[in-house]
């Protein structure tokens, strides 16, 4: 009875150990500050584990607050893996001296952390110690990461965002057709991120190619019956005005009702055409041309003739 | 009787011609108008550039700044439009009709939050930098005139060019990107090819070069040097588009620098036209009253137009502050270059004229004698 009793007891310690052993470790502190990564897809919160990672936190909070994120491309996307951000020396904007003088190399902060869906961790070459901005977002489990990479912090808000992110069609060596940027990077108190409007995912065309052919697609979303209809009630109002006052009108304010005619079709077309300038160059160019042009016309807005 | 001839009997003795009068180099004093028309902004530049993370007190100052300098300068616009009515009656379309049609794209940017709103608030962002450049042009041509520098159509186009220019540069560039993004809403830019910055940046340069010719030209003609106030204006346009772009910090100020140069003048501006419709005697009571009332008045209707009531249109439409700020504010300040557009046109006389004041001036009060000419000598006939 003893010996069973005895072996009893040995098991259930022995599966206690083992669950504990098991169990994922308890989740460090998280600062008190957010980085909070705006793109083209929507926006993610990023909490941090300075004790975890101090010197990789503290590294990457300078970085935010030195607009260093700001253009940063997504160099690489696998679903179900990872989502890396390129270098910072990569991004559009040359980095100016004070940020390039900020970029460091940060030695590998290897802890017992593991690299599950939502995850934040540094990326380094082939010296684990030469990890400087890029970083990643894992998707999925990933332990076969654990301990050579150092994990930072995690998704706080936005693992939709990473989703849809993870969506967009790529290339064989998994870089985005399409550019996929970080337009800003923050960093905010944890109390104050609620006042910013954090953006949810933003659908992405999931066509792969790099001049996407959905043209006829923005066009008819923009040409909606509702906004076509909306434009010629207020180009007819303007045109009744001018018929049923011009006896009364001067030469100079006819000619300006002409003019606010101009504006509002112009305006029209650009909410039609503005999606899809980027698929064709030169209407992009004549669309920034003419936008100037109507801005010029504009100043001889009841003007004397 | 003398031979020499000098006034015959009878006719009248001519007078010496007035000598001309010279226009005040400045609205109030060097260093005012220093400050407000660029020197802060440059100073701001070169804080910033040492410091470009920014930080706490940066940020404070910058909302201050926005509450007593930007949001004021709208409401000086609306109330200069709409306090007497000559001007309603001269520009009825800009005060009466233009509102409704601003008013419709606001309405149709709540409906549409992301079919019209993204469009109508890039339309802000494209049209504002445009409008810096027209009150750049404007104070440079005041000065310029202020200083003796005549400017004809050839160095008009230079000064043109290279102000335009730097709008021009800074939005080709912008506009080469994928996506922005303002409070909140986001909008694809136009995607220009790279060729078109570069076109700009050479652009910028000749125009750099025409508009330095020409004062190098007026420096050596009138042997002496332009006053370095008349350059300001443009090398301060040039500081916010083209470097001051690479400094987030920086950037984020320069509505409120524009904003400054626009009070300096709008409030000169308004001293001198109440002085001109009251009559009352000018005097340093009167400036700092008329300044407080006009100051304060400006300072309430920018709070209304920018905080509260996109505050009431959360509250009552549902939508988030943010995005209700974003098309409240495009709609306010597209509002805003319009007027701007036609109550500014110094080809005007009636707004020339006061423009080319200075505040010791106005405190002048009327009447005080002018310095007699010399008379001219009459022989008495012997």
């Amino acid at each position: 009875m003893i010996s069973v009793l005895r072996i009893f007891v040995l098991a259930l310690s022995l599966l206690l150990l083992t669950g504990a052993a098991g169990a994922a470790p308890a989740e460090p502190r998280v600062a008190s500050e957010r980085i909070v990564l705006r793109t083209d897809v929507g926006d993610l919160v990023l909490a941090l584990y300075p004790e975890a990672a101090p010197r990789t936190v503290s590294q990457l909070l300078k970085l935010a607050k030195l607009g260093v994120f700001d253009g940063v491309h997504i160099a690489r996307v696998e679903p179900g893996y990872v989502i890396q951000l390129g270098r910072a020396v990569d991004r559009d904007a040359p980095l100016s001296n004070v940020q390039s003088a900020a970029l460091v190399k940060l030695p590998l902060e290897a802890s017992d952390l593991r690299h599950t869906s939502g995850t934040l961790s540094m990326a380094h070459g082939d010296n684990p110690n030469d990890g400087e901005s890029s970083f990643f977002i894992v998707l999925g489990n990933a332990p076969h990461l654990d301990g050579k990479y150092t994990v930072f912090g995690r998704v706080e808000s936005g693992m939709d965002v990473a989703t849809e992110m993870a969506n967009v069609p790529t290339d064989a060596a998994h870089r985005p057709s399409a550019p996929l940027t970080i337009r800003q990077g923050l960093v905010m108190d944890q109390a104050k991120i609620g006042q910013l409007g954090l953006r949810g995912p933003i659908p992405r065309p999931t066509t792969s190619a790099a001049t996407p052919a959905s043209g006829s697609e923005a066009i008819g979303d923009a040409t909606s019956p509702t906004r076509v209809l909306a434009f010629l009630a207020i180009l007819a109002g303007l045109g009744f005005a001018t018929f049923w006052f011009s006896g009364k009108l001067s030469p100079r304010v006819i000619s300006s009702l002409g003019l606010l005619s101009v504006l509002v079709a112009f305006f029209f077309a650009f909410t039609v055409l503005s999606p899809i300038a980027p698929t064709m160059k030169w209407l992009a160019v004549a669309m920034f041309v003419g936008t100037v042009a109507i801005f010029k016309l504009v100043n001889r807005f009841e003007s004397p003739r | 009787m003398t031979t020499a001839a000098v006034a015959v009997r009878g006719s009248p003795a001519k007078q010496a011609a007035p000598a001309k009068k010279a226009l005040p180099l400045y609205f109030v004093n060097a260093w005012v108008d220093f400050l407000l028309i660029g020197g802060i902004s440059l100073l701001a530049y070169a804080v910033v550039s040492l410091h470009p993370e920014g930080n706490p007190s940066i940020w404070n100052a910058g909302m201050v700044l926005m509450w007593v300098t930007s949001w004021p300068h709208f409401a000086a616009t609306s109330y200069r439009l709409y306090s007497t009515r000559d001007n309603v009656r001269e520009y009825p379309l800009t005060a009466l009709f233009v509102p409704f049609l601003i008013l419709a794209g606001v309405v149709g940017s709540f409906a549409s939050a992301s079919g019209i709103a993204p469009h109508f608030v890039r339309l802000f962002l494209f049209w504002s930098p445009y409008h810096f450049c027209g009150q750049t042009l404007g104070i440079t041509l005041i000065y310029a005139k202020r200083a003796g520098f005549s400017v004809g159509k050839r160095e008009r186009l230079a000064i043109s060019s290279f102000i335009f220019g730097t709008f021009f540069l800074s939005m080709a560039r912008a506009e080469t990107g994928a996506r922005g993004e303002f409070q909140g809403v986001s909008f694809q830019y136009f995607g220009l090819p790279s060729w078109v910055s570069e076109f700009a940046r050479y652009g910028l340069m000749l125009s750099a070069l025409g508009f330095a010719f020409f004062v190098v030209r007026w420096c050596m003609q009138n042997k002496r040097l332009l006053p370095p106030i008349v350059l300001l204006p443009a090398l301060t346009q040039f500081v916010w588009f083209v470097p001051g772009t690479s400094l987030t910090t920086f950037s984020g100020f320069v509505p409120m620098f524009h904003a400054m140069q626009y009070l300096l003048i709008a409030w000169s501006m308004q001293l001198k036209e109440k002085l001109d419709r009251s009559g009352q005697p000018p005097t340093t009571r009167f400036v700092w009253r008329e300044s407080a009332r006009w100051g304060g008045m400006n300072l309430a209707l920018g709070v209304v137009l920018f905080w509260a009531v996109p505050e009431l249109c959360s509250l009552f439409g549902g939508v988030s502050v943010p995005l209700a700020a974003a098309i409240i504010g495009s709609g306010v300040q597209i509002h805003h270059f319009f007027v701007d557009g036609v109550i500014w046109k110094l080809r005007n006389p009636r707004v020339a004229s006061p423009l080319l004041v200075n505040l010791k001036q106005l405190l002048t009060p009327a009447g005080q004698p002018v310095a007699a000419s010399a008379p001219v000598s009459v022989v008495q006939p012997t």
